[in-house]
């Protein structure tokens, strides 16, 4: 008795025991054994493949049928683009294209490419394969794009004005003119189109892998064929993709480590702390207040992406106060913009009176002063343009985070605690992300609203044709301005690089004048690696090929 | 019984209609049109058109639900927008993660709540009650992603006992090959030790996270169930005929307490199968919780809508089993 006693509840635990493993067994799990994990499963330290941490999985790695940053950080390691960039810069560098031309006429560009390159497959690269990726993109009748199947290519539309058919589309016809030449027609001059097809949506895919694999061809299930650095081995769903070095990569010595694994861990504090446990090499886009945690950690580096992205506020003259300039310099002139940033920000963003991010300074006219920040000043010139009382003003902030703008609400708190210092009665105003995006553009839209822009090549093209171009300024009111729209039109056609930034320089003093979408901040995405790693540059662009990281 | 079991498969069908009708009306209700919202900032007009046209969401809104309903009824769940990869396919690929780790958290939740609640009941008031209790309180109110985090940082940045997160280490995943995706099982037909305990120690953290709330429920359903049963006169009945105290408790009173705890563990293990978005996702844990999460993050509708109704319906289906287990754990129970 009195060692029953004792000892009942180790007989009760025991029951509950067997209990429990009965109960767990009825719900059919096929692995109930005593799973007490052995003490020899440490931390697994990653050694020899290179581990980067990813914000989230790939959308897919069909090259041209994406938007999205995951993707094309995968897709760059697997593929190369006719044209590259050069490290840690928004500049062109050869790619699978040694060289590029424009005609005289601007309307013919001519591309050179390497000889002697094979896609991973084995099969040959040549200017046949490079027609054969644009047509998946451009033309919506060609055989293996598999549109029906759901590829939309919607990006393309994007860079390139429409599909082959579209009146607006930028390209009229693709074709081989020998093994390796490459010829495109272009509808009218376009001269970012090298830039633009540099763009890390473009990668060049085996014709080959993807006839063999069809609607199935960049999925989970299926393959991945380019001449890039790494060859795709293997996509876990949700997990991991991994790849292993391409012996026969054109750039010899690269890459430089044998195999790569891309690990997707959506939530940047998870993020961060695998990177501490070491169980990831390097990763992205963590957030600002993880700064001092990196900064504390011996092991890790902290590392800023350099800023190819723009948040603004837009001041829509639509409606009556905002039609004048007058009016919007003085609100322009009204916020302390390098306070704000400093507050929200910190080192990871910084303020200028450019709409393009510093990236693409030569394009940006050095002489502009941004507007002095001057409340005094601006409650002056408000009464000077017939608002001595102010106005009431619909300011629009954004429901989500983006980089260019991590917390939108503080942020328009603040410039509506700014604005009522001149009298403007501020009332903040949001909606769901959808509807947000919709209405600002059905008339007579916001009355002013944030938003902002992340690049996708290395152009001004792609800053400023897509905000204030013709078609642009739908949430501007439908503002029509032939002086703008000109600059932006020569812009474009102009061959010479000189002729081009001059007319930028112009166009760049001329919006800062009209402060329509005042530009707040350019910011830079925080990164980080363990100190074991060297040789990482990343690209303002916001992907780069792992070719020249090291792992020690 | 078999007509019962029948009668309650056909009670299934307007609980998931009315669970198919929530869904469709949550994604198409809400403001903004979701082609609008997946498509993002640089969406233009024509492109929205087209991903319109393809989800269908020009039809009217019945027409879409009879559409849905209809695709539903044959398992079609529809494609990501985004991967083009079937819903089914996806539920397929990352369930068997899913099912490991709640399987590993229920285990913990009953091998320590239970005895947790019998102790406590036995024990009323005494200190062993008072910790269990105001510990299993914690266990409930504490945030499953702080508790997940805290662990990670205790045992895998600082002590480097356990991985931080993932289902298989980085080396380990390279020379281990799946069969079934369900691991640990993979791992023990192929008598591969070194990729068990590697898989085993990835499993630990994030059952650990996951088995606090279920278990700190299970400590206290066990003990308020325990002491309404110790208080029936057959327990004094059992003591006066001088039954042994432990067989009081373990067969007398233990086994009649069972019944609403079987129901708690349904429910719990009914929740758990449907993936843990929290914990999935701090643990990079490639389950049902992190896939939905994922969709909600890229604004994948059909990833969300599936994934909500495959949540759903093993939801209902776990519960059903319970109330089935019922007859066979408390005779008085008859079905009709």
């Amino acid at each position: 008795m009195q060692i029953i006693r004792r000892f009942r509840f180790i007989f009760l635990a025991a029951l509950t025991l067997a209990i429990a493993v009965m109960v767990a067994n009825c719900g059919g799990s096929p692995e109930t054994t005593t799973s007490t994990p052995a003490d020899e499963a440490a931390a697994p330290a990653a050694t020899g493949a290179l581990v980067y941490g990813a914000g989230g999985q790939p959308v897919n790695l069909n090259p041209g049928n994406i938007t999205d940053g995951n993707s094309i950080v995968a897709q760059t390691q697997i593929y190369d683009r006719l044209v590259g960039t050069e490290p840690g810069t928004t500049e062109l560098a050869p790619g699978l294209a040694e060289d590029w031309s424009a005609s005289d006429d601007s309307l013919t560009w001519t591309f050179n490419l390497r000889e002697g390159v094979k896609f991973h497959d084995g099969t040959d690269f040549n200017a046949e394969a490079v027609v054969f990726n644009v047509n998946r993109w451009w033309d919506p009748e060609f055989e293996y794009g598999y549109r029906a199947e759901g590829n939309l290519y919607e990006i393309w539309t994007d860079l390139f004005g429409g599909f082959k058919g579209d009146e607006a589309s930028t390209i009229t016809d693709v074709r081989a003119a020998d093994e390796y030449t490459v010829e495109f027609e272009l509808a009218q001059p376009f001269a970012a189109f090298p830039a633009a097809i540099a763009s890390g949506y473009f990668g060049i895919a085996s014709p080959t892998a993807i006839q063999e694999a069809g609607a199935n061809y960049g999925t989970p299930s299926g393959t991945a064929v380019g001449t890039g650095p790494f060859v795709f081995e293997e996509w876990r769903s949700g997990d991991r993709i991994t790849f292993s070095k391409y012996a026969d990569y054109w750039d010899e010595g690269m890459p430089k480590v044998e195999q790569l694994v891309i690990s997707f861990v959506e939530d940047p504090a998870a993020r961060l702390a695998q990177l501490r446990a070491g169980t990831l090499d390097f990763t992205v886009d963590l957030t600002p207040d993880q700064l001092p945690e990196i900064e504390s950690d011996p092991n890790l580096e902290a590392l800023y992406r350099p800023s190819f992205n723009v948040g603004y506020l837009a001041l829509n003259p639509a409606y009556e106060p905002l039609a004048k300039p007058e009016v919007r310099q003085a609100i322009a002139q009204a916020i302390n913009k390098a306070a704000i940033v400093d507050a929200f920000w910190g080192d990871l963003g910084e303020t200028d009176p450019h709409f393009t991010p510093p990236s693409l300074k030569e394009f940006q006219s050095e002489g502009i002063e941004d507007y002095k920040y001057d409340p005094e000043a601006a409650k002056q010139a408000l009464a000077e343009a017939g608002y001595p009382d102010g106005f009431p003003l619909d300011l629009w902030y954004m429901p989500v985070s983006r980089p260019y703008f991590p917390n939108p609400k503080p942020i328009a708190e603040a410039f509506a605690a700014e604005l009522s210092q001149i009298g403007i009665q501020v009332n903040l105003q949001t909606k769901d992300w959808g509807a947000y995006l919709e209405d600002r553009n059905t008339p007579p839209g916001f009355q002013s609203f944030m938003l902002g822009w992340t690049g996708d090549y290395g152009d001004p093209d792609n800053f400023l044709y897509a905000h204030f171009g013709p078609g642009a300024t739908q949430d501007l009111g439908d503002y029509q301005d032939p002086e703008m729209f000109d600059l932006l039109n020569k812009a474009r056609v102009a061959s010479e690089t000189s002729e081009r930034e001059a007319l930028y320089q112009e166009l760049d003093q001329l919006l800062h004048d009209k402060a329509l979408r005042i530009p707040i901040v350019h910011s830079q995405p925080l990164l980080a690696k363990r100190t074991s790693i060297e040789g990482w540059e990343p690209s303002p662009l916001g992907s780069e090929a792992f070719t020249t990281i090291e792992k020690s | 019984m078999g007509r019962y079991i029948l009668g309650r498969l056909l009670q299934l069908v307007p609980v998931l209609l009315g669970i198919s009708l929530l869904v469709f009306a949550f994604l198409h209700l809400i403001p903004g049109d979701p082609a609008v919202t997946m498509l993002g900032d640089r969406a233009t007009p024509d492109q929205v058109e087209v991903l319109r046209e393809r989800m269908g969401l020009n039809e009217p809104l019945p027409l879409q639900y009879l559409a849905f309903l209809g695709n539903l009824l044959r398992f079609d769940l529809g494609t990501s927008i985004f991967t083009g990869v079937p819903i089914i396919e996806e539920i397929r690929l990352r369930w068997p993660a899913t099912f490991e780790l709640s399987v590993l958290s229920m285990l913990i939740a009953l091998v320590l709540g239970i005895p947790i609640g019998v102790i406590a009941a036995v024990r009323k008031n005494s200190i062993v009650d008072n910790v269990a209790m105001s510990g299993s309180l914690l266990g409930v109110s504490m945030p499953v992603y702080w508790l997940g985090l805290l662990l990670i940082y205790l045992f895998a940045v600082n002590l480097q006992w356990l991985p931080p997160s993932g289902r298989i280490g980085v080396d380990v995943g390279y020379s281990f090959k799946p069969i079934t995706g369900f691991f640990v099982f993979d791992a023990l037909i192929q008598g591969d030790f070194k990729a068990l305990s590697n898989i085993l120690s990835h499993l630990l953290l994030p059952a650990l996270t996951l088995s606090t709330i279920p278990l700190a429920i299970l400590a206290r359903i066990t003990r308020s169930a325990m002491l309404e049963v110790l208080s029936q006169d057959y327990i004094r009945t059992a003591r006066a005929k001088g039954v042994l105290e432990f067989w009081v408790i373990a067969k007398h009173a233990l086994k009649n307490a069972m019944l609403p705890v079987i129901t708690i563990v349904g429910l719990e293990f009914g929740t758990l199968l449907g993936g843990a978005i929290l914990t999935e996702t701090i643990f990079s844990w490639p389950g049902i919780g992190k896939w939905i999460y994922e969709g909600i993050l890229l604004r994948d509708y059909p990833v969300v809508q599936g994934g909500v109704i495959f949540v759903a319906v093993v939801f209902v289906l776990v519960n059903l089993l319970v109330d089935i287990s019922y007859a066979f754990l408390d005779p008085r129970i008859q079905y009709k």
